[in-house]
């Protein structure tokens, strides 16, 4: 429902009436008032007027020297026109999505702002846009055109709505009371588009000449309309599959046909169907801020970009198993570029869909697979889903059991959903969720001691399965909770080597956690391969955590990152080391961190012992990272979660080329100067020489 | 005498300064939370609740809708300042 109503001034006068002129009054009074006196209403305070718009002030008042826009819909739209506003249109929604809000976009074209505002009635008769007749272009391809769009926006601002995504997120949810045709459904303005292309295959002959030239070029766009649509409809995973591949190759050539035809008339149309001052008729809003807008290139980009991370979302049907599935989801949190919001938000509705997770299994049963695939089929963990032993054991120790199962997998559920946030938030829940995981290790712990008095043949065999893993989870998330501090540049560089210490030794600790696991359970078939593909992986990282810290040490000793000397220096880093570590300080299910037994461990030595460690180090990562890649992909064989993992991989091993190659040069001559970059992971730096 | 009396009795009675004050401050107190019409120099129109004003006569609107050539919008709360302000009418 919007607040707008259009009209003769009459309706005006007709208020007017009711009120009685006090303007003389008014102003003998005010005269006769103090400076800086205010006559003021008791319940109101001028801090209620913080964001009151001045009338007359041209940075606040959008409607000073508004003239509006008349539209001339008695003359149909020539076909080159229709697809530059097309294209127009297309160009106001990317901009909606990556942040511009919508009086200064999709609201600015006038036929869009038309339908918006247009009856039910009329929108059903298609009669929007009545004194054109039902052939011209205007109705037969705009009208069903522009409804598409309108739905596609409503379907993603419902997402942001529904509150699966967070205010951070650069899209401005706002529709300024406008109708986005919430209650016209998705499935008629989809008809809409069929009809209208198969008019367009059908029955050229009705159309002008222009517009049998232009058809494919037309078509083309609808298409690419009606495959949106159904990707946002999210109706079955095969659509959205069939529709994400489907519209990548058409983007190729919608560029190609807006450079040739729309790009030279698109100021014409501009003209004719846009207002960019429209804030003026939209309510309570400032004037445009004249954000700049996204070049068509730069649309087609945005669209590619969303049509691959679509294609990647809908891989995750295909993945197998448990173990898989957690994988696929932490990579997915550490792409390369962040995909667009609507697909993260879809992965979120995917983690728990009904009472399932991932449409297969309840949170238990998901989360009993998870701990099977974590510890492989050697491990008997049957009697967790067998009512047989619950019934064997006391009553106050199978709800421990059941709950402590329950509590574990709602928390990894919790995982599961963070990956889909946004770096900022991602971080922030996941300092949030690490106590519950220590909580978790700690239920654990009292339940398998009671296990262990009351089914010992059991708790002999599984031992401390559960608290382990739980300390897994949270290690994991402490690791994560580290490097996405430092990705988000939260570390400065001067306190790097503090950070790899402490990686370092949170990477020790997950190493000893799963080789004492191996040896415990004995697990060293096959079939706990996932465990031994941690280990190595534990001590890959090792390596590389412990040649970033040797090579941090040594920029630092030659002044390439400048230790910054402050008057309190060591309340500087006090205060410092609390801000980052602060979520780890006090957790019970590790030992106790200390600053100075970070900086003990991060001592800068000799500059020759330095480099001839880093580069040890990193070159043992790097020989490590490709074994660890090839035992991945014959342990998870989910070739989706692999091309992910491997991808990552390839930064490490990329930066460890990098930097043993700068330090092998600077060895040779200590004169070069060593910069710092992010050229092969945004998320860690490398070192090269300064030309 | 009589004379006398009644010019007394005038100046007992006559309206001080402070008291001149009042009236118009209550003048403008008694419109206050009330709806008012306010016509600006460039001729649109603000209906609102008067939430209060000062000396150079800007006022503050809550609740406002603005009529601008026959269009009407919500704008919440304004401040429209006094020499701007055409006409100031209040609801009967």
């Amino acid at each position: 429902m919007e607040n707008y109503q259009t009209g003769p001034s009459d309706i005006v006068n007709k208020l007017s009436s009711q009120y009685i002129d006090c303007t003389e009054e008014y102003k003998n009074a005010v005269s006769t008032l103090y400076k800086e006196e205010l006559v003021q209403y008791s319940e109101f305070t001028l801090l209620d007027s913080i964001s009151a718009f001045e009338i007359m002030d041209e940075k606040m008042d959008s409607g000073l020297n508004y003239m509006s826009k008349d539209l001339d819909l008695s003359k149909d739209l020539s076909a080159l026109e229709v697809i530059a506003t097309m294209d127009g249109i297309l160009r106001d929604e990317c901009d909606w999505h990556k942040g511009t809000p919508m009086s200064e976009s999709l609201f600015t074209n006038l036929l869009l702002l038309k339908v918006c505002r247009a009856p039910l009635k009329s929108l059903r008769e298609h009669s929007c846009f009545s004194d054109c007749p039902d052939t011209a272009l205007l109705n037969s391809v705009i009208f069903p055109y522009i409804v598409a769009t309108i739905k596609c926006c409503d379907l993603v601002r419902r997402e942001y709505l529904s509150g699966k995504l967070y205010d951070e997120e650069d899209t401005s949810a706002s529709s300024y009371q406008i109708s986005l045709l919430e209650t016209f459904p998705a499935e008629e303005a989809d008809k809409l588009l069929v009809n209208s292309i198969a008019c367009l295959d059908g029955s050229l002959q009705k159309y002008t000449e222009e517009t049998r030239t232009y058809a494919d070029h037309i078509r083309l766009r609808l298409n690419i309309r009606l495959l949106l649509l159904r990707v946002y409809q999210r109706l079955e995973f095969d659509i959205m599959e069939h529709g994400f591949s489907d519209i990548y190759p058409l983007l190729k050539e919608l560029l190609q046909s807006h450079e040739e035809y729309a790009a030279s008339i698109m100021d014409t149309v501009y003209e004719k169907y846009w207002d960019f001052s429209i804030q003026a008729q939209l309510p309570a809003t400032a004037p445009p801020r004249r954000i700049p807008r996204l070049s068509f290139s730069e649309v087609v980009l945005f669209l590619e970009e969303f049509c691959s991370d679509g294609m990647l979302l809908s891989k995750v049907r295909f993945i197998d198993t448990p173990i898989s599935l957690f994988h696929y989801f932490l990579e997915f949190s550490k792409l390369d570029r962040l995909p667009e919001a609507y697909i993260r938000s879809s992965l979120q509705s995917i983690v728990m869909n009904g009472d399932l997770v991932c449409e297969r299994d309840t949170p238990q049963s998901f989360f009993i697979k998870l701990l099977f695939n974590f510890y492989g089929n050697s491990l008997n963990l049957n009697f967790l889903s067998s009512s047989a032993f619950y019934s064997s054991i006391t009553l106050p120790l199978a709800q421990s059991l059941q709950d402590t199962v329950l509590r574990l997998a709602n928390s990894v559920i919790d995982i599961l959903r963070l990956c889909s946030h946004n770096p900022c938030r991602q971080r922030r829940n996941a300092i949030n969720i690490l106590t519950d995981f220590d909580f978790r290790h700690y239920d654990s712990l009292l339940v398998e001691k009671q296990l262990s008095i009351e089914a010992p043949d059991v708790a002999s065999r599984v031992g401390s399965f559960l608290s382990s893993f739980a300390l897994h989870l949270q290690l994991s998330l402490m690791e994560f909770i580290l490097v996405s501090g430092f990705e988000q540049e939260l570390f400065l560089l001067s306190q790097a080597d503090i950070y790899f210490s402490y990686l370092r030794d949170l990477y020790v600790s997950h190493y000893r956690l799963v080789k004492t696991l191996r040896s415990t359970f004995n697990l060293y078939d096959s079939a706990s391969s996932y465990l031994s593909f941690l280990e190595h992986e534990y001590s890959t990282l090792i390596s590389f955590a412990e040649g970033y810290l040797k090579m941090t040490c040594l920029l630092i000793t030659i002044n390439a990152i400048p230790k910054k000397t402050l008057r309190n220096e060591d309340e500087f880093q006090k205060s410092q080391f609390l801000t980052h570590f602060r979520p780890f300080l006090q957790l019970r299910s590790l030992p106790p961190l200390s600053l100075s037994v970070l900086k003990e461990n991060s001592k800068p030595c000799v500059e020759d012992v330095l480099i001839k460690e880093a580069k040890e180090h990193f070159n043992a990562a790097k020989k490590n990272f490709l074994l660890v890649a090839k035992q991945f992909s014959s342990v998870l064989k989910d070739e989706s979660v692999v091309d992910l993992y491997n991808n990552r991989l390839k930064k490490h091993i990329s930066c460890c080329i990098a930097n043993v190659l700068t330090l092998d040069l600077y060895s040779q001559n200590r004169d070069l100067k060593i910069i710092i970059e992010h050229k092969y992971d945004p998320g860690m730096y490398n070192i090269s020489i300064k030309k | 005498m009589l004379k006398d009396i009644s010019q007394k009795l005038r100046s007992m009675y006559q309206p001080t300064d402070l008291n001149m004050q009042k009236e118009p401050r209550q003048l403008l107190e008694s419109w206050l939370n009330k709806s008012v019409r306010i016509e600006v120099s460039d001729g649109r129109v603000f209906f609102g609740d008067f939430m209060c004003t000062d000396h150079e006569g800007s006022a503050i609107l809550a609740n406002t809708t603005e009529w601008n050539q026959g269009r009407n919008r919500n704008v919440s709360m304004v401040v429209i300042p006094g020499k701007h302000i055409k006409k100031f009418s209040v609801h009967a």
